[in-house]
């Protein structure tokens, strides 16, 4: 592996991890539900704790930075795909 | 004051490589954006940009470094000083050509660097090819590495096509390999010079869910910080974080600059679509035409209305719309010849494939025991 750098936790290991330590309370989707903005909040709320908080992953990421999308340095937060 | 969350600038038509996939229509043509074009980009844009706003400005299509250093040394001159604090530079490239000489500059303007690699070699070099028909793989790594070891960390862009979708143990080794921690995947797209698409006309959705899926759960289980951006963005959503909307729907969410001063709104790959009745999708001059003359132009205003009944279409019948926004226009027209559609297989192979990867990694995750990682360090 190249590169001597820490990396922050991706998202979607933070929301997996949440996951498991809330085994049955995860909210399973049917395939046919609309998927909502916030609907998986509750993961990270519930979990006391606090390395599973959104803020915690914000001061991972940046230190100072007020939002967790700061990693994807190109494009991080549209929708573009292309850079 | 304006407030555009993405400037995709183009210094140059003109790419020095030759990728069987490309849709850009005039990458021979060696244009370089002209002074008086930089000008009307100071005047007409960066300087009007709200001092609150935090645009990304990319350097973008054809191959951003075919343009000399000299060239953007120049641009930066007259951009910077008059953008506002939180605008944000950035380059996505090839490699092939980024030098010592290049990443100074990235240094000196802040500038953040994304390399376009198709993943293992095998994948990369079927395709991305150099004009005289040589393989470019060991230039795109000998660039990451110098990027890296400038204390750089590119994100990288990786086209899939069908046959990638069944290595995905693969594509997870390479860039575990090389220290590549966020990727965004793309598609071979029908789209604007490219007349055909490897993924059209079946289905390859699930192929697509499992190779996302199979490379979370490979990075899940070594502990290794990937960033796939599409899911990241899922993820974030569905999470409750703000994230902005799609700006491909949106007027002058993203503002679209070529070389030759034409300018563009919307999905950025518009401008290079052959399209009479919307004007091609080039809305104005920058040198010529304010912004606001820009938007009242009748191709513009067609094509605002179109897009919007699209993304209206698509609230009304998609179970993915809070996460995707609406789709991406430029692939509406090219696949179904109508913005006013809604689900494309760019949709199936993108947005719906990384929300389905997402949910069944998660869900997976009640029924496992409890595993615990803390800031991931590469060593």
């Amino acid at each position: 592996m190249a590169g001597s750098r820490v990396a922050p936790v991706p998202f979607a290991f933070l929301l997996a991890l949440a996951s498991e330590a809330n085994a049955s309370q995860v909210p399973l989707v049917d395939g046919k539900d609309q998927l909502k903005p916030g609907m998986l909040s509750d993961l990270l709320k519930r979990n006391a704790n606090p390395e599973f908080s959104i803020k915690s992953v914000e001061q991972v990421r940046d230190g100072e930075t007020t939002t967790v999308v700061q990693y994807f340095r190109n494009c991080l937060y549209g929708s573009w795909r292309n850079c | 004051m304006i407030e555009p969350r993405l400037i995709i600038l183009q210094p140059t038509p003109y790419c020095n490589i030759n990728c069987s996939y490309c849709y850009l229509g005039h990458r021979d043509e060696k244009r370089l954006m002209a002074r008086e074009v930089v000008e009307a980009l100071r005047e007409k844009i960066f300087s009007r940009l709200s001092p609150r706003s935090a645009p990304i400005v990319v350097w973008h299509a054809g191959e951003p470094t075919a343009a000399p250093i000299a060239w953007y040394e120049h641009a930066y001159s007259r951009l910077l000083d008059v953008a506002p604090p939180r605008t944000r530079f950035a380059m996505q490239s090839n490699g092939i050509a980024i030098d010592d000489k290049w990443i100074d500059l990235f240094r000196r303007t802040n500038t953040n660097v994304g390399l376009s690699i198709d993943g293992p070699q095998r994948f990369h070099d079927a395709r991305r090819r150099t004009r005289n028909d040589k393989p470019t793989w060991h230039l795109a790594i000998e660039a990451l590495k110098r990027l890296q070891d400038s204390g750089f960390d590119p994100s990288v862009i990786t086209v899939l096509h069908p046959d990638g979708l069944e290595c995905p143990e693969d594509y997870y080794a390479f860039y575990y390999r090389h220290g590549i921690t966020q990727v965004s995947f793309s598609v071979d797209e029908l789209e604007g010079a490219n007349k055909s698409s490897s993924f059209a006309g079946k289905h390859f959705k699930v192929a697509a869910t499992a190779f996302l899926l199979s490379i979370l759960e490979l990075a899940y289980r070594d502990s290794f910080p990937l960033h796939i951006r599409e899911v990241e963005r899922i993820a974030q959503k569905l999470a409750g974080v703000e994230l902005s909307e799609n700006e491909q729907v949106e007027p002058w969410a993203a503002i679209v600059v070529a070389a030759d001063g034409r300018i563009s709104t919307f999905s950025p790959e518009f401008m290079e679509m052959n399209a009479p009745a919307y004007g091609n999708f080039a809305f104005g001059s920058i040198v010529d035409e304010s912004l606001e003359e820009v938007g009242r132009s009748p191709a513009f205003l067609r094509a605002s209305r179109e897009i919007a009944q699209g993304v209206e279409a698509c609230r009304k019948s998609c179970r993915y719309f809070s996460v995707c926004g609406g789709g991406s226009p430029v692939n509406k027209l090219s696949e179904a010849g109508d913005m006013k559609a809604t689900e494309t297989d760019f949709c199936r192979l993108t947005t719906q494939a990384s929300s389905d990867a997402l949910m069944t990694f998660i869900e997976r995750r009640s029924n496992t025991n409890p595993h615990f990682i803390r800031t991931a360090v590469l060593a």
